[in-house]
């Protein structure tokens, strides 16, 4: 998972121009726990859209096993989404008017790869090894803050994705949750996926094996 | 790609919860609804007799000239020549054919009274039979579901139910009316009773049809002249032309017409115009209410797009959603429409003391063109409204 020369330009050529990456380039290794480090407005987020190919940069390559994957349409990113990248986010965004499972069956309404009758199936057996089982049935607003966001780990993993990225998975949770939470996504990067984490969380420096710094665009190994 | 059975029911799910907005559309739709049948449905239900009445305008608007003598004859044929608002001046009787059943226990009077002039045949088409069938044979006779024993009736008592005498022949007088009184020639034939249609409650009701080779066969002659009336007569070109017309042969003129068919027209208009300026608000009303329904679903899109949906599977999803609604609240207005068209119906029964049936007609034409409308509306509006999902990123999710 290669990031090359990435550089994005908010209002390109107008007076409210601003360069949100500067030059990223990096090399994520498979297997790895990767957590991105940086302060608000550092350009975590925007990073975010690029690893997750929500935005295009301005200029720069991305390449996941060999695709360059900006070459590819909106509607082949959308397939590439739902199959190679799993998202986890700090306010969980699960639909509310559906149950934990029917949330973690979402990705795979659109998954041909997975078979109408092993949808459920295969989010029964995620959410019981998330400790879910019995919780499945319950709505969002019937679920802790903990419990919501492994419910949406769970939908991240369903479609067993190569990669997984969190922005700011702990940043709603207490610290018990949060160890919860690292662990799990640690022990989830050993099942050889990338999992990249965005946070400004100190405590995920103890769970990471590589630590990356963003700085007004600038990424680098060295905190600034 | 997300199939139709899945985004039905993630389009059902997400709409749980919304009934508020099903309320507003509802209400939305209701009004639309009953905009687009008001004017079009009621010019349909007028319009065969508006549109016969259009057809033969002048003959609407008449004075007519009581026995003139010789003197008073020139006089008007003076007038015809030197006014320009008089169409035409006709001078003899004009008769009528009159038609009446004569072997029914309780007898009807004056059955299907015509001049075969401004109506040359008057067609059963758009009656809605109630019993039996409609005619196929030239000895086949249908009539109105309701006779009276006299003219002018509407009391409900004075009438007597035709569908009992369905399978029945019925032995019918075709005569020749004028001015002086019934012509002796007459003609006599048997039809036997296929069926009863609804109709309202009025002189014409009393109403029986004929195949139209038949009416032809019996009533051969075509006579030029108003409907309903007797003797000489002026026909004027307008409406307003009557009272100048009665006024300038006082003493031996009457003013016959009472139909202002300027101000029916112009009833129909404005009641088109109102119509369709409050379907015009509602119209904009529908799209700003769709243009915030599909905004207030920006949030749940972008999460559909970070899941990996496209964004014609999004579209589907959200297209569902807003035709379950749609379909929803047609079908409450359906419903309500329905039991509202039932509870006026016993309310006249019981109050008008009177079988009236003339229901205003929903207008098919009018309302598939209304729902198409409708549909390309949400069709565009989605498309319109959904372009920017391309452009969402997890900032769209962050957003308040």
């Amino acid at each position: 998972m290669i990031l090359k020369n990435i550089t994005k330009i908010y209002n390109q050529g107008k007076s409210n121009e601003v360069q949100a990456l500067k030059d990223i380039s990096v090399n994520f290794q498979k297997g790895k726990f990767t957590a991105i480090m940086g302060r608000s407005g550092s350009g975590k987020t925007t990073l975010i859209n690029v690893l997750g190919l929500m935005d295009k940069p301005t200029q720069g390559t991305y390449k996941i096993e060999e695709t360059d994957v900006f070459n590819l349409s909106e509607t082949e990113q959308g397939l590439f989404r739902n199959g190679h990248i799993g998202f986890v986010f700090q306010s969980y965004y699960l639909e509310n008017k559906l149950t934990a499972l029917e949330n973690v069956m979402l990705p795979t309404l659109i998954n041909d790869d997975i078979k109408k009758e092993e949808r459920s199936k295969k989010a029964i057996i995620l959410l019981d090894k998330l400790g879910l089982k019995g919780r499945m049935n319950h709505y969002p607003n019937e679920l802790s803050g903990g419990e919501c966001q492994r419910v949406a780990i769970a939908r991240a993993l369903i479609n067993d994705p190569e990669i997984i990225i969190a922005d700011e998975p702990t940043g709603n949770l207490d610290s018990k949750t949060e160890i919860e939470i690292f662990e799990m996504l640690k022990s989830i990067s050993k099942e050889d996926r990338y999992v990249i984490i965005v946070s400004h969380n100190e405590t995920i420096k103890k769970y990471a094996d590589k630590v990356l710094y963003l700085n007004d665009g600038v990424l680098s190994d060295d905190i600034k | 790609m997300i199939s139709n059975k899945d985004a039905f029911i993630l389009a059902k799910k997400n709409n749980k919860k919304k009934r508020i907005r099903h309320i507003i559309l509802t209400s939305v739709i209701t009004i639309m609804l009953f905009m687009i049948i008001l004017p079009f449905s009621y010019h349909k239900s007028s319009s065969n007799e508006l549109e016969n009445l259009l057809k033969h305008e002048y003959q609407t608007r008449v004075v007519s000239i009581l026995q003139p003598n010789e003197e008073q004859l020139e006089r008007v044929k003076k007038f015809a020549k030197e006014t320009d608002y008089v169409v035409k001046f006709l001078e003899e009787d004009v008769p009528l054919y009159e038609m009446n059943i004569l072997n029914l226990p309780k007898l009807p009077t004056n059955v299907l009274i015509t001049t075969k002039s401004a109506i040359p045949y008057n067609s059963p088409e758009g009656k809605i039979i109630i019993d039996g069938r409609s005619i196929k044979n030239e000895d086949e006779i249908i009539c109105s579901k309701r006779m009276f024993f006299e003219q002018n009736m509407s009391d409900i008592n004075d009438s007597f139910e035709m569908k009992d005498y369905i399978g029945t022949t019925l032995k019918v007088r075709f005569r020749k009316h004028k001015a002086e009184g019934f012509v002796n020639d007459f003609v006599e034939r048997e039809y036997k009773l296929v069926g009863t249609f609804n109709s309202e409650i009025t002189r014409s009701s009393q109403t029986c049809y004929i195949k139209e080779s038949e009416f032809d066969r019996q009533i051969p002659e075509i006579i030029e002249s108003w409907d309903k009336s007797w003797g000489s007569g002026l026909y004027l070109k307008s409406y307003f032309d009557i009272e100048k017309a009665s006024e300038a042969l006082a003493g031996i003129s009457r003013a016959t017409s009472s139909h202002d068919l300027e101000f029916d027209k112009k009833l129909l208009a404005i009641i088109t115009i109102e119509a369709g300026i409050i379907m015009f608000i509602n119209v904009i009303i529908f799209i700003i209410y769709l243009k915030n329904y599909i905004k207030d679903n920006y949030k749940t899109m972008t999460l559909y797009k970070a899941l990996g949906f496209t964004k014609k599977e999004t579209q589907k999803v959200i297209l569902f959603q807003i035709l379950q609604s749609f379909i929803l609240a047609l079908a409450i207005v359906l419903v309500v429409t329905f039991i509202g068209a039932v509870i006026l119906r016993i309310y006249y029964y019981y109050t008008a003391k009177a079988y009236i049936t003339n229901v205003v007609k929903i207008d098919l034409v009018a309302i598939t063109i209304f729902l198409a409308l409708l549909l390309t509306i949400i069709l565009y509006l989605i498309k319109r409204h959904t372009k920017i999902i391309d452009k969402f990123t997890v900032k769209e999710l962050i957003k308040e």
